[in-house]
């Protein structure tokens, strides 16, 4: 089990309590660091997230899942780096990593892949009986 | 090598059973032909389609709705992978082809008749059996109201969409199946009109290849739940999309997959003073027309949590739920345009999957600036306070001139693009009647065998080109 995800699951108790919005939030988190893979240890909303886009990665092109697979390691590491904040936030020799790793890579169209992942998680977490009802969404056909 | 184990099999085996493999199921079957359609998805029924949605899009859509076309920008691909194809998750808009398309076709592509009373006849026929209609007034949501009292105070040319619909609920999910089966895909349509005829229908089974002998195809090979099946016919009808038709033909030996068209859409968040109920109300019910000679369209998108926070992602988390918290100031619009260039679907290196291709052209990316630009000026005048526009980084905007100047300054690489119309990945390999060329018993007879994007939503156009090679075909056999 690597650093990351042991880190997750010490944090588990207090995102599996019965706190919706909290684990909304730290889906959210997730969302913008564009890290599923963390999410398994996180509870069922974070971790059908995670099931959910891998799912859809499964089904993916050959290189996008290498790609994909290559990027959740080096999230791993920066998500380690900088104790679970936010990508954006990650430290410079994280970030400086990544660049590397994009030049050497450079057809593999890194961007892309996290911009997949954000969008994914936060479908995910829009769909959520939980955040629909916050938002007072209710379905159309549901008022009839 | 594994033998693969002899499934039964039909005089014509139809591969697909979207727009394309319906039309030519129904209509082989309606003449008495013995037919049998193979499916790579699942069958599901309208009850199935009240679920999660994003559970929906994992079971519907191939790829869950992202297959990545690769170029710059890497481009968003969603279609259907199911019983009914793409019609099944389309918005059931069902334009006409303008006559001079059809006529310029006619000459262009030597695909003769297309400007004939038959296929004026055939399209009438499919109006018919798909319930063509325009949305009762009544039933049209609010966006699309203030898009087309927009467009009238621009002086702008705006219509009301022809959809596919019988009894339309406004339950707004059209793009994960319809819950009440009042949009006629071809689940509803014509797959059980093929099956009363007689035409047999199994999921599950995705081809994989055609076995060629001296110049003809004698059978499919195909997984079926992971074993190797091989299914023996007489005539192949190969309507699998745009991206597996060409995938299924180069795994077979023959050459296809150049000349790849595209419609592109580009997302669009508004956010306006009062409430929308963005989500009440027929959604796609109105189409603004005026840019239509530049290959533009625009119209209101489907609504929901879901899908406004997918079109914000880009814009960061925080604009995601700031915009989500009073989402019923909000709605999603698209504006569509036609790909002046031509991409390919190659095969995956090491991997029997295809391999689409396209980038941005120069003209793409005017049309595309153009195209927000144009967006920008009409939710303006509709009364939008605040805009979120597909491109990458940029901030939110809140007049015109500032719109232009973003839309004016966006880059191939900084657009956000999605497509849900590919066609035409295969008419370089055909002949005017959709057979493979050195193939007589072979026909593609899906959006692939268009010979270019038409520049409107495609399946009527689809269903009337397959008609018609069904049509010669049973013309040349008899």
């Amino acid at each position: 089990m690597n650093l990351w995800i042991a880190a997750m699951a010490a944090l588990a108790p207090a995102l599996l309590s019965p706190d919706g919005g909290r684990r909304r939030k730290v889906l959210l988190a997730m969302a913008d660091s564009a890290f599923p893979a963390g999410a398994l240890a996180c509870g069922d909303m974070a971790g059908r997230a995670a099931l959910v886009v891998e799912s859809r990665i499964d089904g993916m092109a050959f290189p996008m899942r290498i790609a994909l697979g290559i990027l959740l390691k080096l999230f791993d590491w920066s998500a380690v780096a900088s104790c679970g904040c936010r990508f954006a936030e990650a430290s410079r020799s994280a970030r400086r990593r990544h660049e590397s790793m994009a030049c050497r890579w450079k057809p593999i169209p890194f961007a892309e892949l996290l911009r997949l992942v954000r969008t994914l998680s936060l479908m995910v977490c829009y769909d959520d009986p939980g955040m629909r009802r916050s938002l007072t969404y209710t379905e159309p056909e549901a008022q009839r | 090598m594994t033998q693969a184990v002899s499934q039964p099999g039909a005089r014509h085996v139809v591969i697909g059973s979207g727009a394309g493999g319906a039309t030519t199921a129904r209509l082989l079957a309606e003449a008495g032909e013995e037919v049998l359609v193979i499916e790579e998805g699942p069958r599901l029924s309208s009850a199935d389609f009240a679920g999660s949605k994003i559970d929906l899009m994992g079971t519907l859509y191939r790829d869950g709705g992202v297959t990545p076309i690769f170029g710059r920008p890497n481009i968003a691909f969603g279609e259907g992978c199911c019983v009914g194809g793409s019609t099944v998750i389309n918005g059931a808009l069902l334009w006409r082809p303008p006559a001079d398309l059809l006529a310029r076709w006619e000459s262009q592509y030597g695909l003769a008749g297309l400007g004939s009373a038959e296929m004026d006849a055939r399209l009438a026929w499919l109006e018919r059996e798909l319930a063509v209609s325009v949305q009762p007034e009544r039933d049209v949501n609010r966006a699309s109201w203030l898009l087309a009292d927009a467009a009238a105070q621009l002086g702008w040319r705006s219509e009301l969409a022809p959809r596919g619909q019988r009894g339309c609920r406004n339950s707004n999910r059209c793009p994960t199946g319809c819950p009440t089966g009042a949009k006629q895909s071809m689940l509803v349509s014509f797959l059980p009109a093929a099956e009363k005829a007689g035409a047999r229908i199994v999921s599950g089974i995705e081809a994989l290849r055609l076995v060629v002998r001296h110049g003809r195809a004698v059978a499919v090979e195909a997984s079926k739940g992971g074993q190797t099946v091989r299914i023996d016919g007489e005539f192949f009808w190969v309507c699998g999309g745009p991206m597996q038709s060409p995938r299924l033909l180069a795994a077979s030996g023959i050459k296809a997959g150049a000349g790849l068209g595209l419609h592109l859409n580009l997302k669009v968040v508004a956010r306006f003073d009062h409430d929308l109920a963005p989500h009440q109300g027929t959604i796609m019910a109105v189409q603004v027309k005026e840019h239509a000679d530049r290959g533009i369209l625009l119209g209101g998108s489907n609504f929901d949590p879901v899908y406004l926070a997918a079109t914000l992602a880009s814009h960061g988390t925080e604009v995601v739920e700031r915009v989500a918290a009073d989402w019923c100031r909000s709605s999603i619009f698209v504006a569509q345009f036609k790909a002046s260039g031509r991409g390919s679907v190659g095969r995956m290196p090491f991997a029997d999957r295809p391999l689409p291709r396209y980038s941005l052209t120069g003209d793409d990316i005017a049309t595309a600036r153009l195209a927000l630009e144009r967006m920008a000026e009409l939710l303006f005048a509709a009364g939008a306070r605040e805009l979120f526009l597909p491109i990458v980084g940029s901030p939110p905007v809140h007049n015109l001139d500032t719109a232009r100047q973003i839309a004016g300054a966006a880059t191939a690489a900084r657009l956000d693009v999605l497509s849900v119309h590919a066609l035409a990945s295969c008419h370089s390999a055909l002949d005017s009647s959709g057979r493979v060329r050195g193939l007589a018993n072979v026909v593609v007879n899906d959006a692939s065998m268009l010979p270019e994007a038409p520049g409107i939503n495609p399946q009527l156009t689809i269903m009337a080109m397959a008609g018609r090679n069904v049509q010669r075909h049973l013309e040349s056999a008899s």
